[in-house]
């Protein structure tokens, strides 16, 4: 009576298991970039709402919203740039690196060599993470969103086999 | 998973768990990650979506590194 059942479920466990390893591994990597990316887009939108008066229409390197000055995105930190603009670029090289990284994914299968964009966007979110951590309490939500993405960039590393 | 494959599970679940052949764990596990797996295509479609989200973003975080435009 319980025979049939252990067949079952052990052909269960085997076709799971042996069958299909490459695809839940893609599956995680893709799910995770997907959560990754979904975060980094609403910490982007974040941003650009505490830069910007009417972050729909407005764009640039100078922020109109009163409450820029507050949170820290005026601040000039580096090279002469203020912390929007540097978030900016950050968020050009991590977008660039997302696109080229899900390019690669639709083809990548568990075994093949990591895909480099994948460490470049870690290093990108991280450097975003940082700056984010710099700012007032004001920028909270965008900081949340920011760490969302890195925590999520970490299990797609994680899932492609970064070390 | 559809209703029937539920229907099948839940006739065969009380068996193994009582002749101690996997625990409710184990067989929640596994049902979990016949349901969440998804196919090539299924994944490729989302990939093409954070392709599609990532190029906007990418264009808007662009033209924030660029000299503003004075607001009307």
């Amino acid at each position: 009576m319980v025979r049939p059942f252990v067949f079952v479920l052990a052909l269960s466990i085997g076709s799971a298991a042996c069958g299909s390893v490459g695809i839940s591994v893609k599956q995680k990597a893709v799910l995770s970039l997907q959560t990754s990316e979904t975060a980094l887009e609403a910490a982007h939108d974040l941003e650009r709402a505490l830069c910007f008066n009417s972050p729909a229409t407005e764009a640039g390197d100078v922020c109109t919203n009163p409450v820029a000055a507050t949170v820290g995105l005026n601040k000039t930190i580096n090279s002469g740039k203020t912390v929007h603009v540097l978030l900016a670029m950050e968020f050009v090289g991590a977008f660039k690196d997302e696109v080229t990284a899900a390019t690669i994914l639709q083809t990548w299968k568990a075994g093949d060599p990591v895909p480099t964009t994948v460490t470049g966007y870690q290093t990108d979110i991280t450097t975003i993470l940082q700056l984010a951590q710099g700012l007032a309490p004001g920028a909270s939500a965008f900081l949340a969103k920011v760490q969302t993405a890195v925590d999520a960039g970490a299990t797609v590393a994680a899932a492609v086999g970064v070390k | 998973m559809t209703v029937a494959q539920l229907l099948v599970w839940a006739q065969v679940i009380p068996t193994l768990v009582n002749a101690g052949i996997a625990t409710e764990t184990q067989i929640a596990a596994l049902i979990k990650s016949f349901h969440q797996s998804l196919t090539d295509a299924q994944l490729n479609a989302i990939c093409a979506l954070i392709i599609a989200g990532a190029t906007k973003h990418e264009a808007l975080a662009v033209a924030d590194t660029l000299p503003s435009a004075p607001v009307a």
